[in-house]
Order: C-alpha cells, then structure tokens, then sequence
C-alpha cells in the first residue's frame, strides 16, 4: 500500500515536472532565439544572432515557397555565419493579431512581412525600427519612389523594404464578350463604356456581368470607384471624406447595378472570384497578376486584363508588401542586412516572377519585358495607389464595409448609409 | 497540523497541477479581463486608465445593441429546437438494434466534425444564387430561389441550422443517458394503467427526464450565447450587422480594432447576461432538480 502510493506519488511528480518544463520551454526558445551563450574558447567567432522571420505564403506550391526560402537561408547564413535565418511561413488569417498578441508577451518575430495599413498601424504603436540608416544609399536610390512612399510612417521615415507590388483591375472573358456583341480587344476604360459592356452582357442567357465583393476588403473594392470618382477616404489633415458626391456617385453605382441583378447574389457573401473561374461571370475586378498566373494555369477560356477604370481619374489600388524590423529584435544591422538580402535585384525578380506580382526597383523592371500581358500590367502601375495609410484605416473599413451592404440590400439611401459610416469613423478617429 | 499536512499531502500534490491549469487559464484571465475593462489597451504598449468609459461606451454603441439583439434572437432559433432534436433523436436511437446503433453514430459525426469543415458545406449548401445547392432543389420543386447568406432576415436562421445540426447529437447522447436512467417498472405500471403512447411520453418520460433537460437547456443557452465560429468562417458579421453576435463583436473589437479595453467591456456585460440567464434557468427550469 505505501509502496503503491510512492509509486503513484512519483508518477504524478513526473508529470508535474514535464508539465512545467512544458511551460518554460517557450522561455528556452526565447533565449535560443536570442544571444546564443558565448563560447568560452576566445578563438570562436562572435557572437551568434537569430533572426526569425515571418512570411506568409505568396507562391501557390507550398513546396516550392519552403524550397524557396530554405536556399536564401543556406546561402545567406553561408556569406555570414554568425547569423541564422529562421523563416517561418504562416497563415495570412488573423496575422494582424498574431503578430500583436506575440511581440506584447516578448516572443514573436523579428522580421515580417507587412502591408501598408498594418505598417500604418505598427509605425503608430512606435514597435518597428526605421531602416532610413540601415538600407544601403545605392539600394535606396534603386527603389521606385512609389514603393517607398507605401512604407514610410507620417513621420517621413521609412519602415520597411518593399519586395512587391499588388495591381487590381479587371479581367474580362473575352469568349462572353463576344457573346454579347463587345469587341473583345477593346475593354472599356471610363466608366459610361463599362456600365455600356455590363448592360450588353446582361443580356446573355446563364451569366453574370461583373460583381461587387460586398465582404471583401474596401481597398480592393470600393476604394478604387472612390478615387476614380475623384473622392478620399480620408483627407490629408485627417478628415473623414468618403462621404461627399464622390462617393455617393461611386456607391449609387454599384447599389444600381446589384440591385438591378447585374451582380450574383453571392457578393454579399463572399468571394465571387470562383465564377469568374468557371467562366459564369464576365468580368471580375482583383488581384490581376496573380489572377492571370491562375488562369494561365487553368487555360479554360481567352481573357484579357482590362485597363485601369476611369471617371475623372483614372486610378486604382496596389499594394506595397514589405519587410518591416521590429525593435524587439537584438540585432537590428544584422536582421537589415537579411532584408536588404532578401530583396537584391535578382531575389526579387523570382520571387515576383514565381508569385505573380510586379518587383519594385528600377533594376528589376525588365522582368516582364518578353511577356506581354505582364508587360500591359506593368504600364498600368502607374496609376496605382497602396492602402490608405492611417493607423485607424483598418477601423474605417470596419464600419463602412456594413454600410455599404445596407445600401446594396436597400436597406438606407447610398449618401445615408455613408454619412452613417463617416459618423461611426469619426468616432473611431476619436478613440484613444 | 503537520500531521494533517503529511496526510493530505497526496492530496495536495494531486490538486496543485490543477489548480495551476485552473488559475494560468481560467482564473488570471477572468479578473484581468475585468480590469482591463477599465482601460483602454490598443494590446501593446501601456494601458491608459479610461475608468468608466468603455461601459458608457457601450450604453450609446447601437452595434452593441444590435449584437446583443442578434445574439438573443440566435438563443431563439437555436436553443429549442436543438433540444427537440436531440430529444427526438434520442427517443428514435433508443433501442437495441443494430438501425439504432447506425443512426446513433450517425446522428453523432456532426459532432466530431471540425466546424471548419461544416462552415464550408453550409456556405456551399445555402449559397445565395441560382448555383446554391439548396437554391437549386427549391427550383426543382417549383419554388423560388431564396438569398439565404445574403439576407438580413435569413442569413441568421441559416446559422442557427447550422449549430442546431452540429450540436442535436451531443444533446441526444445527453437524453439517451436520461432515457437509459428510467426505470422499465414506470413504464409497465403505464402500460398496465392503459395508457397511450403519447401519454407515457407525457406523464413518464419528460417528467423522468427533468434533470436532464435542465442540464441541456443550461448548456445549450450559454452555448447559444457564446456563438462565434458560424459567424466568423461564414459571415464576416454581414450581411450589415445581421449575424453580429456578441463574441464576434468582442473579437472584432479586440483583434482588428485593438480595443482591448471596450472589447473585455463587453466580455464582461456578456459574462453577467449569460449568469443571469442561467440562474433564472435554475429556478424556473431547475426547479425540484436536486443538484448532486
């Protein structure tokens, strides 16, 4: 009996034990990420410096991604190796508050991969090292200066690399197009001539002309008609704006047509591109590059990439992906010298080259200079813009998102639903 | 005193692992929550004292209002209807067949089920257009397509089917064990009395199965109340505000509005909502249920 309970008491000491190194291990890993403890031999190199960094995945072949990085690693710890590179590819859902939830418990990355409005919201909190210092001249010079805009902070200092640059505009099929009597090299460019292209291709049987994406992110979607009707989200003393004739005229737009069943009803619930896909829906606005990479691969039917929408200007969004440091890392000159790595001309050229997107240097713009319907793309970056940059940008898009599906189910009056948004933002841009 | 420490020493080493679980994830979070709901706390950086802010915050916020009313009228579509079915499930399973046994394991997969994986189907069951599989029965049967997901007025009983559908087979193996603690006699002593089916029901089982349902309405109200997954795989909240729920809202507020503060705020509003409903439960539904 005694000796039953020793034995069961041990076994419970045991577990109580492995339960608790199972705890502090994170604290290991911490500190393994950090200084390595210096070899006592004074021959040894100095000291060893971690550098974790997170990505998300670009590339549609996981594989290749991992393979992709794991070369740029071997080669860069070989050229310098006190330090290692930890590359870790992550899920894109909730990376906003990953990364947050990880770097206030002291733990998450040194280097990651950031969009404009997430660096807005990073650059606010004072969390990201500025690399004005770090970046080498000759590879400042080297950047587009558009790129660099989408990364610097309200302060005028830049917080991140850039490595590529998103286009949204439309794709068409040109098969439906000829359906409907259009002229299938000749895509419309103001926005009389689309809404012309939309009501012909209303009248083919079992298709839909295009479609609004009522939950996806505004910058994709509504931003752009903002613009090109002339209007702001936000002005730039910070003033609620998306709510003036620019908007309403952008917005009555889109409530007419999906009202008027020019649209799928899945728009208000989702993602509409698979339609596209399946040859069901004319035209589709979104990412083109990596669209036309997926249709190439898929080879179903002609399209085209249309130009960039005009109303009284012609502009549309693209967005900045970039490495930004956070000042958690040990290391900063070491963590900026991965980076500035991870983004040479050539590194660049393939990643955008594998991934569908457009690179950001002056060096790197011959990429696309054999292939045509890139080369198109690549003219039309001219007119993009990245995300709104505001620390609360990502706030406006939660309160007008909702808004703007009031108006489509005709639910409030356009200008209403608008002015119902600018007040909610407002208070948003009040909020500490 | 150390006598009395040496004999319970077992029992100390056997708690204390617990009690760490219960105090790192249960007990730490609950009373910080609490505090930080007194701040406002974007997660990084140091909190600013916002005393009663958030709370008057919340009084005024129409969405809070409107998530809150959402989330009643989720209570609504879901808490009884689950209940029946899994009552009726149970009463269908309860025999010694080898049909039963298949239904049963049937009845249960939903459970087991990732809700991940059953967020998709739903979303592909009810899509709103012509293609929605739902849609496309509705038309063979020579009735109109309806928008589903992209009402306002339906995109929330659609979710409620959908946790209805997961949960209606946990609720049934909660009433298979009621069933299963009835004694055969009451049932003899019915039949010899001459009573009708529908009577035995009514008189034997439900009565019998009180403490049961106690059980399942408490534990399926404060689910109803805790609704999350639907919402966020699903909806996004949409189609404006409709399926906003009260934990959706917190998660929004505190994960893509980094509002920390407001959103423990209403975490904490929820927590007393959800204590109130279940003590009033306790003694409307409870009542007579001894507590063992």
């Amino acid at each position: 009996m005694q000796k039953a309970r020793t034995v069961s008491l041990a076994v419970v000491l045991a577990l109580l034990v492995s339960l608790l190194s199972a705890c502090s291990s994170t604290q290991s890993d911490k500190e393994k990420t950090g200084t390595a403890s210096p070899s006592p031999t004074p021959a040894a190199p100095a000291e060893k410096v971690k550098i974790v960094h997170w990505v998300f995945p670009l590339m549609s072949d996981a594989e290749k991604e991992k393979a992709f990085y794991k070369e740029l690693t071997d080669q860069f710890t070989k050229e310098n190796p006190n330090i290692e590179v930890d590359v870790q590819i992550l899920p894109w859902a909730g990376r906003q508050q990953k990364m947050l939830t990880e770097l206030a418990s002291g733990a998450g990355p040194d280097v990651a991969y950031l969009n404009p409005d997430i660096l807005a919201t990073f650059a606010s909190m004072n969390i990201l090292v500025p690399l004005d210092d770090l970046i080498p001249a000759d590879v400042k010079a080297d950047y587009l200066p558009n790129a660099l805009d989408g990364v610097r902070g309200t302060d005028g200092k830049i917080y991140a690399m850039p490595m590529l640059q998103s286009l949204v505009t439309y794709l068409y099929n040109k098969d439906l197009f000829k359906k409907a009597g259009l002229d299938p090299e000749k895509p419309p460019t103001t926005w009389e001539e689309f809404q012309k292209a939309i009501d012909a291709l209303a009248k083919v049987d079992g298709i839909y002309p295009w479609s609004y994406e009522a939950t996806n992110t505004l910058n994709m979607t509504f931003y752009p008609f903002l613009y090109q009707a002339g209007g702001e989200v936000i002005t730039k003393d910070g003033k609620i704006a998306f709510n003036g004739p620019e908007g309403k005229r952008a917005l009555e737009w889109i409530v007419k047509s999906y009202q008027a069943g020019q649209m799928p009803k899945e728009s208000m619930t989702g993602i509409t591109s698979s339609l596209f896909y399946e040859g069901k829906l004319a035209i589709a606005i979104g990412d083109a590059g990596a669209a036309v990479k997926k249709l190439r691969a898929e080879n179903k039917f002609a399209f085209g990439v249309g130009p960039v929408l005009k109303d009284k200007r012609q502009v549309t969004y693209g967005t900045i992906g970039s490495y930004g440091i956070f000042k958690k890392t040990k290391d900063p000159k070491a963590a900026a010298k991965w980076v500035t790595f991870l983004t040479s001309t050539e590194t660049m050229k393939r990643f955008n080259k594998e991934t569908g997107f457009f690179p950001v240097k002056q060096s790197t713009m011959d990429l696309y200079k054999d292939d045509p319907v890139y080369n198109q793309m690549t003219q039309y970056l001219q007119y993009t813009r990245p995300d709104v940059f505001h620390p609360k940008a990502r706030q406006i898009i939660e309160v007008l998102t909702p808004e703007i599906q009031a108006a489509m189910l005709g639910q409030k009056d356009p200008q209403k639903a608008l002015d119902d948004a600018a007040k909610k933002a407002d208070a948003a841009l009040k909020q500490p | 005193m150390v006598r009395e420490l040496r004999r319970n020493a077992f029992v100390w080493v056997i708690l204390i692992p617990v009690v760490i679980h219960f105090a790192v994830f249960q007990a730490i979070p609950i009373f910080s929550a609490i505090g930080i709901s007194f701040f406002h706390w974007p997660i990084l950086g140091a909190p600013v004292w916002a005393g009663l802010a958030n709370y008057q915050e919340l009084l005024g916020d129409e969405i809070f209002w409107k998530s809150l009313w959402n989330t009643t009228l989720f209570s609504l579509f879901y808490v009884v209807p689950t209940m029946a079915s899994g009552l009726g499930l149970a009463l269908l399973c309860n025999r010694k067949t080898p049909a039963a046994e298949v239904m049963k394991s049937v009845a249960f997969l939903p459970v087991v089920t990732s809700f991940v994986v059953l967020s998709i189907i739903w979303q592909w069951l009810f899509s709103p257009g012509e293609n929605g599989v739902v849609n496309v029965i509705l038309t063979s049967l020579g009735l109109r397509p309806q928008p589903f997901l992209a009402s306002p007025a339906q995109a929330l009983p659609v979710l409620a089917g959908l946790s209805i559908f997961k949960v209606a087979g946990n609720t049934m193996v909660y009433y298979l064990a009621g069933l299963g603690s009835i004694p055969r006699e009451l049932y003899e002593a019915a039949q010899v009395d001459g009573a009708t089916p529908s009577q035995t029901f009514w008189r034997v089982t439900l009565p019998l199965l009180k403490p049961t349902t106690f059980y399942v309405a408490v534990m399926t109200t404060i689910g109803s109340f805790q609704v999350f997954d639907s919402a966020f795989l699903i909806t996004k909240g949409g189609p404006n505000y409709a399926t906003n729920t009260l934990v959706y809202y917190i998660y929004t507020n505190a994960f893509q509005l980094l509002r920390m503060g407001y959103a423990t705020a209403v975490a904490f509003v929820l927590f007393l909502i959800i204590l109130g409903v279940s003590l009033l439960q306790r003694r409307y539904v409870g009542e007579g249920v001894e507590s063992n």
